[in-house]
């Protein structure tokens, strides 16, 4: 397997992976969605709400708000047998909010929840949660759990997951006059002309649309992917930094083989 | 259960609403109520 990184920030990453199976590549892109753990608002008390919107649609968008998450303090309910997570302190981190629209209209944002522990805040502070009009006000308390995104969305690291196979463009010369209709087809703008010679540019911008194949009046483009290589690309919802991800889905991935071999080994003893 | 006036503002408990015929305020006669909410806290999964 061959690896290059071609961009990274905390937020995404995207990777040129060769020789790697289908299924392998397929099997980490899904546990990176559904296994690799985050926090997320899973409960909530609601004291006061004299806002427009129902406790539940409240609760609902609370949820959805990602949060910093910190692997490494926090344990999911079901590791130390925690059933009420408003009881346990070292599963669930509480955050409060408590708004009132005085003088005005107000809008609730993320920024207004109060986390008790301070690196357990929404990645952003401005994420609406609800409008007050004047008099309105909102009063919860808020429980963030660590979980999987199987469980349910609010809690997958990721905002985007995907792969695509490496494009491969093949320009027959001896076929191509060098008319410059590709040129004009492509959406990506991968081809160029100079003189007497095409130029492809950069591949990983091809999204195999074929307008380059059926634009060139000679036939001399022919547009196939290969089959072992990949472009990989996610980009975190801001829970995690991307590297994180990566290695917990390669870890998480790691540990479910070796069960896996476990209990084949146990099988056929 | 108790209500809230749309006029006057009054509390009315929903054993008041019986006595006098259709819904009605008892201390100023008007007939918009608003629902009171329960003083209890609740408790909602963020599903």
């Amino acid at each position: 397997m061959e690896v290059s990184i071609l961009e990274y920030s905390d937020k995404y990453l995207k990777a040129l992976v060769r020789n790697v199976p289908l299924p392998l590549i397929n099997a980490l892109r899904r546990t990176i969605i559904a296994e690799v753990p985050t926090m997320a608002i899973d409960e909530v008390l609601f004291i006061d709400n004299t806002s427009a919107l129902y406790d539940e649609i409240i609760a609902h968008r609370l949820g959805l708000i990602p949060l910093k998450t910190d692997l490494d303090r926090y344990k999911m309910p079901e590791e130390v047998g925690c059933k009420d997570i408003t009881q346990c302190r070292e599963v669930a981190v509480r955050l409060i909010l408590d708004v009132e629209a005085k003088d005005d209209i107000r809008v609730v944002y993320s920024g207004d929840l109060k986390s008790e522990d301070p690196e357990i805040t929404p990645v952003s502070d401005k994420i609406p949660i609800v409008i007050l009009s004047k008099g309105q006000k909102i009063a919860l308390e808020a429980y963030a759990r660590l979980g999987r995104g199987r469980e349910h969305i609010k809690w997958s690291p990721v905002s985007v997951s995907v792969f695509k196979y490496l494009p491969k463009i093949e320009v027959n010369l001896e076929l191509c006059t060098y008319c410059g209709e590709c040129v004009k087809a492509c959406p990506r703008k991968i081809f160029s002309i100079e003189g007497d010679n095409i130029k492809i540019g950069n591949i990983i911008n091809c999204i195999l649309c074929r307008a380059c194949e059926e634009a060139c009046p000679t036939k001399a483009i022919t547009v196939s992917w290969e089959s072992d290589s990949f472009v990989f690309y996610i980009e975190s919802t801001g829970a995690l930094p991307s590297k994180r991800i990566i290695v917990e889905a390669f870890k998480i991935l790691k540990n479910k083989l070796l069960q896996l071999q476990k209990k084949v080994m146990e099988a056929t003893k | 259960m108790k209500y809230r006036c749309g006029r006057c503002g009054g509390i009315i408990d929903s054993k008041d609403l019986e006595i006098l015929p259709g819904i009605r305020c008892s201390y100023c006669g008007y007939r918009v109520l608003y629902k009171v909410r329960s003083p209890t806290i609740k408790r909602v999964k963020a599903i």
